[in-house]
């Protein structure tokens, strides 16, 4: 209760003393913006961070937003402000909504939570969040949303991060300040192609520096579209040098050190009988897999020191950070060589150079293992070894000297599918024998894994999502326990109606693809993101109880797509095998990479030739 | 079989005395019990619940759970939960053991494992700091290990004065080998015991006196698991349980329901002056309805806060704070509506739902999960469900809300109803789709969707929130699933604003390849009966989901009662010569009904489809019989019209 009374009493007075303020940037606001596509319109937004000599900070917001639709209304209404309570506070400074007459409406008292977030449930020992929710009443369009915080981090850490100046509603105007020692060493970034006012300038001892936009648009909504890192605006800027410096920083705090004897005896248990540091490696991925739990954290909150090793061999859970310090513990225990801890960095954007220049902790997404190629993650037990999780990013691997590689994963991600038609006798069979890798293998495992006999019969056939066609054997999976190895499983299924007879023909659909690319629009802003791999290689044999006279497809095909170091293909090749088989090899592979707006058309035109509904029918004379 | 014959053994003096079942016997009942004793089982559970109450129904409970692992997904389950609720009750966490196969036991210091946070409720838009959860960790689990906590809840207010209510699973969707609660309770709360669903599993009911209360006990073993089937008919449908509630009679609910919102129906000048301003000029009692209606559902937005001060997460906040603030739960906004109606002289009343369930009619329970509202005819019958959660519904009940208990909450009391399910027609997607396919195999298609009921509510919602940028992008990735060599020309649509016209729009498409061919035919997609391809998936995710199993243990249920009217017209430049057309097999079966047409002209010929399904419960010996029969629907995906080319 006292908690509400503060914040009602410190809001009051202070948007009082706002409201002409405020009232005047309104009237004054003109933009001549285009607000086709804009749920909202930022009026005004000034953003600053002062940084202090011990590296702690305050961070700044001030906005005036006005909400254009019904969207903007459920979008904005109730703004969530995220906060690590360990290092962090919020002071709401002035909060309220203006109607279309000027009247400005306070929030109600029981209109502000500062509640624990939704991951905390998940993993409470680890995540300390929180988030402070004010519900402004009333919205409509046309109505204004003024709110003005301040963020104090006392963490005292090197600092680093990016302010955008464009996102999905534009701005009529917004400044982003930044100051700081005048010894501090900064390294800035924005785009020179953009509209922005930069200036520079010292106060007392501090060196502040200021960017500036007005009239800067939304940036359109697009599948597959690159970050806004790359196609917005960003103001990036870091006080670490480089990857190599904050590599160190981080990653140091996990090399072992004096490893315990109890790990120790564990960890050569477990690897003595292994003749490979490779074998070593992958008995104790196993072993991980099996008997540890990582918990959800968030990396930068909980930092990159681990809890006693002892402490976490007791538990069998941590943090990611624990339970890879304890892998790198117990590979050292077992004399393997040249493995290191790894920062996995954001996918999207390792499309562009700047993730490379610019060294910031909100880039690190994971942390995992590094071995002469190869990246794993310890400790999750339904990811197949050698999988990330992630086709293709930049990571930083290493202790004293880290390194900043392009890790490619692609052609490893491969599924091999046989499917084997029994058309005899109207018996309707098909046979269908899988080996898949990566996300394929993850998802399969999490499905089906620890799944009981009758459970796994149901959910599978949920998963098959098919309605003409019920289990006749299986589903079988050979090698669950095979995690550095392709998930291998084989079933059986009876199919119902499945062979169309129409006058002369028969004809009948073979298992599809999914591809999953959405390159519906005709032209497009941005570039096109491929972040998944689609590698796929079919043999489809068809074994019919008469000769076979084959009406359609009646060739092979092929269609390939080579541009912007992007080489996708479609291959298709059907064959007779005797006078009642057909058999059919499809080769589909599409690697995560980035396709160019300017060779999307030739792009898309190689995913429609692959889409052709009749690439996945047989028809046959009768 | 020597081990079945050990757990009998075991179990043999439970058999006779169905008590409380102490730890040294627990722990020697589960130390016996391996994976191979119940396959479909991740861990087996004993539970020993004892509840004390006094004469306004608060008191106690005390929970002791063990729990053994079988296998590695039990072993997984590394984490132990509990939730209370600050308004109603309190709970400590008492003990916390692990028995492990060796025999040692290890406590762990509940207040050094149980971490309390906030339960966020995510993107439901609900605020509260009144739901609480106890989160632990257990370290080191291993298979065969026995987990045990004790924890005890303390109840200081109940939703109704001295209510009490509970339910005891004899069938269950966790394996438990034995099953105790014991309720003592004064025995001025007369207690009411139904036994639902009895199939003839053993279970042991007792009713002692002990001074001045009765003690009911009831115990289970063995209980029989319930191995889940998506879409299976619900629990109180299918599943042996008991029901114990201090309630005998619906009305009291009802009755209860209403005085807890009539008091927070007093509106103020700002009120009356809405009502009047939206009802100005407006002659009947639909318009008003509707205007009403439509302004609570859209003008006060989904948003749940807490501090109501009577009976928190029941009843609704003033209408007048939910009217000022233009924000509010289900509760609060039918609350809101019922006191516009009333202002606009329409007789109404909140009405409680248990959405997605069917409360078992002879055991008065306060479980309900949403409210909506009720307007009565001139007569004071019932006239309209009306539900103003749905922001932007055209319907003044959206069909998701069908087939599931409701409680008129009314001064005189009502009894416990099932919302009626509507007939196939009122969730309807119409289609026409005219080609005209030309000499050079291309087709200028257009296609015209209508869209009735849910389906319209589904898409509605979606469109509400687009921009022009949006709908580019959904009619043009529409186009390339119906054809993906089509390009979009050119498109239009109702406003989803006005609710006097249902969702429909109209593209236009340009098919440089529609008709395909190889060296001696010719193939042209038939669509018509693809209603994957044409109902924006919903026919295959969601409509027809139920019949991807290849077997069925128990019952099942549609998710809605639908239909689809679709024509196709192919127009040829030149005259048709021989073709070939698919023949369509059509189908009257439990409910499911298909017709099929054909009309053939010089140079045109026109194709008509009509599915739909009329019923929501099935029972387990129809599925697979049905499933044969549907299984064309899914042949009927794939379909072509051939033709021979000229040499």
């Amino acid at each position: 209760m006292k908690k509400y009374i503060f914040f009602v009493l410190l809001i009051f007075p202070l948007s009082f003393l706002f409201c002409d303020d405020i009232s005047d940037i309104i009237k004054n606001t003109q933009t001549n913006i285009s607000l086709e596509n804009a749920n909202a319109l930022n009026i005004y937004t000034s953003v600053s961070m002062d940084i202090k000599n011990d590296w702690s900070y305050e961070y700044k917001v001030f906005y005036i937003k006005k909400i254009l639709t019904y969207k903007g209304k459920k979008r904005y209404s109730d703004v969530k402000l995220r906060y690590f309570p360990e290092y962090e506070t919020i002071r709401i400074d002035t909060a309220f909504t203006i109607d279309t007459q000027g009247k400005r409406i306070n929030l109600p008292e029981n209109m502000i939570y500062n509640l624990d977030t939704r991951d905390v449930m998940y993993s409470p020992k680890y995540i300390k969040e929180k988030e402070m929710i004010l519900n402004f009443p009333q919205i409509e369009p046309g109505y204004y949303i003024v709110l003005k915080y301040t963020l104090t981090n006392t963490k005292r850490e090197k600092i680093s991060g990016t302010e955008h100046l464009m996102e999905t509603n534009p701005y009529a105007y917004k400044k982003f300040t930044i100051s700081f020692p005048k010894d501090f060493s900064i390294h800035t970034y924005y785009p020179s192609d953009k509209d922005v006012r930069f200036s520079k300038n010292t106060i007392h001892d501090k060196t502040v520096l200021s960017w500036e936009v007005k009239d800067s648009p939304l940036i359109k909504d697009e599948p597959n579209q690159p970050s806004f890192k790359i196609i917005g605006c960003p103001v990036i800027y870091t006080f670490y040098d480089d990857w190599n410096e904050l590599g160190k920083e981080k990653l140091i705090k996990l090399k072992p050190d004096k490893i315990p004897e109890t790990i120790k005896t564990k960890a050569l248990d477990i690897t003595n009988h292994e003749n490979s540091d490779y074998n070593k490696i992958v008995a104790l991925y196993k072993y991980f897999a099996k008997n540890f739990d990582v918990n959800r954290a968030y990396l930068d909150e909980i930092g990159y020191t681990p809890e006693d090793l002892i402490t976490i061999q007791q538990n069998k859970y941590g943090s990611p950070i624990d339970i890879t310090a304890l892998f790198l513990a117990y590979c050292k225990a077992s004399d393997i060589k040249d493995v290191y801890p790894a920062l996995v960095l954001q996918q999207l954007n390792s499309f562009d150079d700047i993730q490379k220049k610019y060294a910031q902790t909100g880039e690190i997404y994971d942390l995992a293992i590094y071995y002469k190629g190869n990246l794993f993650k310890p400790g999750y037990e339904y990811l197949p070894m050698g999988y990330i999780e992630i086709d293709r990013t930049n990571v930083v691997y290493g202790y004293e000297n880290p390194v900043f590689i392009n890790y490619v994963y692609d052609k490893k991600n491969l599924e091999k599918r046989y499917y084997e038609y029994n058309l005899k006798n109207n018996s309707n069979l098909l046979k269908v024998n899988m080996e898949v890798c990566g996300y394929k293998n993850k998802l399969l495992r999490i499905r089906f894994q620890n799944t009981t006999p009758q459970k796994m019969k149901i959910w599978f056939n949920s998963f098959l999502g098919l309605n003409n066609a019920i289990l006749a054997e299986g589903p079988v999976f050979e090698n669950f326990d095979e995690l550095d190895k392709p998930l291998r499983y084989n079933y059986t299924l009876k199919l119902y109606d499945f062979i169309i007879n129409q006058d002369n023909y028969v004809y009948f659909p073979i298992i599809q693809t999914n591809l999953g690319l959405n390159i519906s629009q005709e032209k497009r802003e941005y570039d096109f993101i491929i972040t998944k791999t689609i590698n796929i290689k079919d043999k489809i044999k068809i074994n019919f109880d008469k000769k076979v006279k084959l009406i359609f497809p009646d060739g092979k095909m092929e269609y390939i797509f080579n541009a912007d170091n992007v080489e996708a293909f479609f291959k298709y090749r059907i064959e007779k095998d005797g006078e009642n088989f057909i058999v059919i090899h499809r080769e589909l592979f599409i690697p995560s990479g980035v396709i160019s707006k300017e060779n999307y058309k030739k792009f898309r035109k190689f995913v429609k030739s692959v889409k052709k509904p009749l690439n996945n029918m047989i028809f046959i004379l009768k | 079989m020597k081990k079945n014959i050990l757990i009998i053994i075991l179990l043999l003096p439970i058999l006779i005395y169905a008590e409380y079942l102490p730890q040294n016997k627990v722990i020697k009942l589960l130390s016996s019990i391996t994976a191979n004793d119940y396959p479909e089982a991740n861990v087996v559970n004993i539970d020993n619940t004892i509840v004390k109450l006094d004469k306004n129904a608060l008191g106690t409970f005390d929970e002791e759970k063990y729990r053994k692992i079988l296998n590695q997904a039990g072993k997984n389950q590394n984490k132990i939960y509990f939730s209370y609720d600050i308004n109603y009750d309190s709970l400590w966490v008492e003990e916390i053991k692990i028995f492990k196969t060796n025999g040692k036991i290890i406590s762990l210091n509940p207040k050094d494992i149980m971490i309390k946070t906030d339960i966020n409720s995510g993107f439901s838009n609900i605020y509260s700091y009144s739901s609480k959860l106890l989160v632990g960790t257990l370290p080191d689990l291993e298979i065969g290990d026995i987990i045990y906590t004790k924890a005890k809840t303390r109840i200081f207010k109940t939703a109704i004065d001295n209510y009490f209510a509970n339910r005891f699973e004899i069938e269950d969707y966790d394996k438990y080998i034995h099953k105790y609660m014991e309720i003592n309770i004064p025995s001025s709360i007369k207690l009411y015991i139904h036994d639902i669903n009895n199939k003839g599993f053993k279970y042991e009911k007792t009713v002692a006196q002990k001074g001045d209360k009765t003690i009911y006990r009831f115990t289970v073993k063995d209980a029989p698991m319930i191995i889940y089937e998506p879409n299976m008919d619900i629990y109180n449908l299918i599943a042996h349980h008991i029901m114990i509630t201090s309630i005998s009679d619906w009305k009291e609910i009802s009755r209860w329901y209403y005085n807890l919102v009539e008091k927070h129906l007093k509106t103020d000048d700002d009120i009356k002056n809405k009502v009047a301003e939206l009802t100005n000029g407006l002659k009947t009692k639909k318009e008003k309805l509707q205007k009403l209606f439509y302004w609570v559902a859209k003008k006060i937005r989904y948003l749940g806060v807490d501090k109501e001060k009577d009976r928190p997460g029941l009843e609704p906040h003033d209408v007048t704070f939910t009217f000022h603030t233009r924000g509010g739960v289900c509760r609060d906004k039918a609350a809101l509506l019922v006191a516009m109606l009333r202002e606009a002289g329409i007789n109404s009343d909140v009405i409680l739902v248990s959405v997605g369930n069917i409360l078992d009619k002879v055991a008065p329970v306060t479980w309900f999960n949403h409210a909506i509202v009720m307007a009565y005819d001139e007569n004071g019958n019932p006239e309209y469900f009306l539900d103003p959660t749905d922001e932007n519904t055209k319907d003044f009940l959206p069909a998701y809300e069908e087939d599931c208990s409701y409680l008129v909450a009314s001064e005189k009391g009502n009894t416990l109803g099932i919302v009626p399910v509507s007939k196939p027609d009122k969730n309807k997607l119409l289609l026409t789709i005219e080609n005209n396919i030309n000499n050079d195999n291309s087709s200028q298609t257009s296609m015209h969707f209508t869209f009735i009921g849910l389906f319209d509510d589904f898409l509605r919602n979606r469109f509400v929130r687009y921009t022009k940028q949006d709908y580019d992008e959904f009619f043009a990735n529409l186009a390339e699933k119906f054809n993906p060599a089509a390009e979009l020309t050119d498109y239009s649509y109702t406003n989803p604003n006005d609710k006097s016209k249902n969702i429909s729009f109209t593209l236009k498409l340009n098919i440089p390849s529609y008709v395909s061919s190889s060296k001696s035919y010719y193939f042209i997609p038939f669509d018509i009966t693809n209603l994957d391809k044409l109902s924006l998936s919903i026919y295959k995710y969601y409509l027809m989901s139920p019949f991807r199993l290849s077997k069925r243990k128990y019952n099942f249920a549609m998710p809605l009662t639908f239909s689809f009217d679709m024509q196709e017209t192919y127009n040829f430049e030149k005259k048709i010569k021989k073709i070939s057309l698919p023949e369509i097999e059509t189908l009257d079966y439990l409910g499911f009904k298909t017709k099929f047409g054909n009309k053939q002209n010089k140079n045109s010929f026109t194709v008509s489809y009509y599915l739909e399904s009329s019923k929501k419960h099935f029972k387990k010996e129809d599925y697979l019989p049905l499933k044969k029969k549907l299984s064309i629907l899914s042949k009927y995906q794939n379909l072509y019209i051939i033709a021979k080319r000229s040499k």
